[in-house]
């Protein structure tokens, strides 16, 4: 035996009720109910449906037109799409940025990188002799000398 | 044969012709704007009608689902058809309209409890639905648009878009963003409540 809301679905529906839905309405009287009611409401709703909808009126399009270009100054749209485009582009970057400084000030996890061992002067080859050093240590920019005495101080 | 291919030959210029002046109206192009609002205002039209059923509204309403849709368009990305990304803005649009129109409900209510709907509640009885006169037709429909005014916005909408409209329950559920089954359910549930509305208000009268 079908139940009632199981029968009622169908009659929504507009489905054909046979075997034991059949059975169930000539017995259930809720049901007959239901779908004397419903038959009713969809005759109502099929006469809604055939109500033609306005047409739009002369000019709609045009007069929308004009509306657009005195509510949205020209531009505007396309400073929205290039925004939108461009908004993208800009997040991308500012991610690339940030993970290319990630990669730079994070210490280094595997083994010692021979680029980093070399600048800090570990594993450098030892100089010949003095000149040799000298010419490595004038390499080194010095803050001190960078900046000229003052003229008395020199004359002295 | 030929003339098939002529039809699908016909659909596919105007598709491009379609996806040029998108393209263009995306670039801030308000002519090209104005020519898909004259290809699409009759559909839109229609939908609103039959979601809001007031026609003295379909007007301001379809204007405003189209300026919508213009100041939206940047986001328009070709994945579904324009009709379908426009018709969802405006059943987003009427259903906003009708959330706001459900606080004068009360107003319909009374209405609704008034002699001329006793009368037509009358002349209900004993009706024969297969063989109804343009008379009759117009009474049921004058019922139905009652209780329609009288259901939620949520069912309304699901009701409109099924039963007037004739949308199939995937489109519905496209439009909706729902799925196809909680669609079913809900449109079930709908009837039922619009239905039981209907007994309430015969046993209040």
């Amino acid at each position: 035996m079908m139940r009632c809301d199981e029968v009622r679905q169908l009659l929504e529906e507009g489905t054909e009720l046979v075997g034991r839905g059949r059975e169930h309405l000539a017995r259930c009287a809720d049901c007959q109910a239901y779908a004397r009611r419903w038959s009713l409401i969809r005759a109502g709703l099929a006469a809604l449906a055939e109500q033609p909808p306005p047409e739009p009126s002369l000019g709609f399009a045009a007069r929308l037109v004009r509306r657009l270009e005195e509510a949205i100054p020209a531009g505007s749209l396309r400073e929205d799409f290039l925004e939108f485009v461009g908004r993208r582009v800009v997040l991308t970057g500012l991610l690339l940025v940030l993970l290319s400084l990630v990669a730079l000030v994070a210490p280094p996890s595997g083994p010692v990188r021979e680029s980093q061992t070399m600048a800090a002067g570990l594993g450098r080859p030892e100089p010949e002799n003095h000149s040799a050093l000298l010419d490595d240590f004038s390499a080194v920019p010095d803050p001190v000398r960078s900046f000229p005495a003052p003229a008395d101080e020199r004359q002295r | 044969m030929a003339d098939d291919r002529d039809i699908r030959e016909v659909r596919l210029e105007a598709a491009d012709e379609e996806a040029e002046w998108i393209r263009r109206t995306q670039r801030g192009d308000r002519a090209a704007f104005g020519l898909l609002v004259e290809r699409y205002q009759r559909r839109i039209f229609a939908l609103v009608f039959r979601l809001v059923r007031r026609r003295d509204e379909v007007e301001d309403l379809a204007q405003d689902i189209f300026v919508k849709a213009f100041q939206g368009i940047a986001t328009y990305s070709f994945q579904s058809s324009f009709l379908a990304w426009l018709s969802r803005i405006a059943v987003n649009h009427c259903y906003d309209f009708l959330r706001r129109q459900a606080m004068a409900r009360v107003r319909y209510f009374w209405q609704m409890t008034q002699e001329g709907q006793r009368a037509l509640e009358a002349r209900l009885e004993g009706l024969n639905v297969d063989a109804l006169t343009a008379e009759e037709k117009l009474a049921l429909g004058d019922l139905v648009d009652k209780l329609m005014s009288r259901a939620s916005a949520e069912d309304r909408m699901i009701l409109a878009l099924k039963e007037l409209d004739g949308r199939s329950i995937e489109e519905i559920a496209q439009l909706l963003s729902l799925k196809e089954s909680t669609v079913k359910v809900r449109l079930h549930r709908a009837r039922k409540r619009m239905l039981e509305d209907w007994k309430r208000w015969q046993r209040s009268r």
